[in-house]
């Protein structure tokens, strides 16, 4: 299980384009490291999310690879994830944050 | 990134100290590693589980940084959250963890190393007009 971490600021993501970046990560996941994503979100309430110290737009998506995951694919995960949110909500990819951590 | 959550029990942090603890969070960050603040993002959150009056601030920081400046930066953010909020100081706990820059992308780029910011900001403009151009065309 890929475990996915997901801050989103509150009102910006409807739920049916939430349903849709959860099938695109577990897509993705599936993809690169055959196994499902276990995905979770956190919504950063109106007010409490702040980028450059104003109100911010951006999303920070955190997936957890397998640690022997090499630095190709993690660029290609990367991209990936970026593609999937600026396609599905339309944000600009500077709203992007990913990550593709191991321990 | 960095990514700095500041967990604590609803309403302990008044909504309206939120903006000017953001600020001078990101002005810690980038007074003690010159990273450009608009790397800097600063989330507060209220988990349900968090023990009744504490604070914990977490950081997700670019690797490279020294134990120096990331002692400074938990001692001089602690202080600032405490003040501003207007907590006791013992109720502030806070943790940074290292991000390799190459294990993270920010606006369809891989971060750059501390100290490459200058060039990465320079090579993600161009990009960004390249492609605009591709479009207008």
């Amino acid at each position: 299980m890929i475990r996915c971490s997901c801050l989103i600021q509150a009102g910006q993501i409807a739920q049916a384009q939430q349903t849709n970046l959860e099938a695109g990560l577990d897509k993705i996941a599936q993809t690169y490291f055959s196994e499902s994503a276990d995905v979770g979100w956190t919504h950063i309430a109106k007010g409490s999310g702040f980028t450059d110290s104003k109100p911010s737009r951006s999303s920070i998506i955190s997936m957890n690879v397998p640690a022997d995951t090499v630095q190709e694919t993690r660029v290609d995960v990367l991209h990936a994830i970026c593609d999937l949110w600026t396609t599905e909500t339309g944000c600009h990819v500077d709203d992007v944050v990913a990550t593709a951590m191991s321990a | 990134m960095p990514l700095y959550v500041c967990s604590s029990p609803k309403n302990l942090i008044a909504e309206e100290r939120k903006p000017a603890i953001a600020k001078e969070l990101t002005h810690i960050h980038c007074d003690v590693t010159g990273a450009p603040s608009s790397f800097v993002h600063i989330f507060f959150v209220n988990p349900d589980d968090e023990e009744d009056g504490s604070v914990n601030l977490f950081g997700s920081i670019r690797g490279g940084r020294t134990d120096d400046q990331k002692l400074e930066i938990i001692s001089r953010m602690s202080d600032a959250v405490a003040r501003i909020a207007e907590l006791d100081p013992v109720t502030v706990t806070m943790g940074t963890v290292d991000v390799p820059a190459k294990w993270a992308m920010e606006g369809g780029d891989i971060m750059p190393e501390p100290g490459e910011e200058d060039a990465w900001f320079a090579a993600h403009a161009a990009k960004a007009a390249k492609e605009a151009k591709a479009v207008a065309s």
